[in-house]
């Protein structure tokens, strides 16, 4: 098979043909490598090289418990779930919390933030970005959390559910708080600026 | 950059001889989980049903006789080492099932619902069926039980309210006798103001409580008998 063929297959696919032959298991850090780098750089507030470190690890937990892997749940958030807890567990022995950290948010995914949250009027336009990147950086662990998964990794509540192995109603929940935090933090800000 | 995470990664499987644990391992654990949620859940209704048997048992009644405050008696009356096992049964509840495979999905509003209800009918079918009653009988003959849960919440062998409970042994008459109680105290009985009911005597061996109060070391004045 070349490498087109495996770009192909599903994650399910992978995973059996990583516990088969671990060669291949190397598609599956592929697929995942960025998108768990930049979800744990986020999570750390840019603390790339530890990310390389924490991303090691999480693709050696991943390996040691693929058999664990139920798919029930989408692959996505299984890995996820293994990244986060370890990226958590990380946080915790550096017993630090950053919170200076520029997000680097597209346009698509500000326009879906300032929709869901109704705060087109309170965004200062030019300082957009950069202000609801640091207001996201600001909010409580938990809060934080829930709203980089649901804004910048996009995921739904369901797989927020499973990658925080939270019931939906408790992530809703944690969401719905996490908004109301960033609109008073947005209006908080709107009045130092004006 | 991409291509050295991906090298040093399948480098460390080699090295280190890593091996995807197998997937009985995990079913193994999630079993586990499932068999410890179980066996709390049973604890928890265990200890549920042995806190309301104890709470029937108690004699509510003998307040009126005993110079108690209420609040005292009633604290006696708690079974705080199955209150206890109760607290510690509901954690592992939370615990085990939390670690069961789809135990998060579950909101704990409905775990602590469902959970409530069946300690509730686990807790009243123990108690129905005398299995409350059997495990704390035959907790009785453990020492350390005896004294946390069967001696200390005794409402019948409290001195400082009145209550004295034990076993005849020297039964001059009905008016004075001598009985050892629990610890082996020997008391004197004054039982002159002491109704006994009609053809009645007080033989020894036989196991009595009385009320009443201390009169001087070791005498105890007696007013009223329960068998």
């Amino acid at each position: 098979m070349d490498d087109q063929e495996f770009l192909n297959k599903t994650d399910q696919e992978l995973v059996s043909l990583a516990l088969q032959e671990k060669e291949l298991y190397v598609y599956l850090i592929r697929r995942y490598e960025d998108k768990l780098k930049r979800y744990i750089v986020r999570l750390t507030a840019g603390r790339t090289e530890d990310a390389n470190d924490i991303l090691q690890e999480v693709f050696i937990k991943v390996y040691k418990n693929l058999n664990s892997y139920n798919s029930s749940l989408k692959f996505s958030s299984w890995i996820y779930r293994i990244a986060h807890n370890e990226t958590i567990t990380f946080l915790r022995k550096i017993n630090r919390r950053p919170t200076t950290y520029n997000l680097e948010i597209d346009a698509v995914k500000i326009n879906s933030i300032k929709e869901d949250l109704n705060i087109e009027h309170e965004v200062d336009k030019k300082r957009m970005a950069e202000d609801i990147s640091s207001i996201i950086m600001s909010l409580d662990d938990r809060h934080k959390q829930v709203i980089l998964l649901r804004y910048m990794e996009d995921k739904d509540y369901k797989e927020i559910s499973d990658i925080l192995r939270k019931p939906p109603g408790t992530v809703a929940t944690l969401l719905r708080q996490a908004k109301e935090e960033f609109k008073k933090e947005i209006l908080k800000n709107k009045h130092i600026i004006s | 950059m991409s291509q050295e995470i991906e090298q040093n990664i399948l480098k460390a499987i080699s090295r280190d001889k890593i091996i995807p644990a197998r997937k009985g391992y995990f079913i193994a654990k999630d079993y586990f989980s499932w068999i410890f949620f179980i066996a709390s859940v049973c604890m928890a209704g265990l200890s549920g049903g042995i806190i309301f048997f104890l709470f029937l048992d108690y004699d509510w009644r003998l307040y009126k006789y005993l110079d108690a405050n209420f609040f005292s008696f009633i604290l006696l009356a708690v079974p705080y080492l199955w209150l206890a096992v109760l607290f510690v049964s509901v954690f592992f509840i939370f615990y085990f099932f939390g670690k069961t495979e789809n135990g998060y999905k579950i909101e704990h509003g409905v775990i602590w619902l469902s959970g409530a209800s069946v300690i509730i009918l686990l807790g009243s079918w123990f108690w129905w069926n005398g299995t409350c009653q059997k495990v704390h009988q035959a907790l009785a003959e453990i020492s350390i039980y005896r004294v946390m849960v069967f001696d200390r919440n005794d409402e019948w062998n409290s001195l400082k309210w009145g209550s004295l409970t034990g076993t005849v042994i020297n039964a001059e008459s009905n008016v004075s006798f001598k009985i050892v109680d629990r610890e082996g105290s020997v008391w004197q009985i004054n039982a002159s103001s002491l109704a006994i009911p009609g053809g009645v005597n007080i033989v020894n061996g036989q196991k009595i409580r009385l009320i009443g109060r201390l009169k001087e070391a070791n005498t105890f004045l007696a007013d009223m008998s329960r068998p």
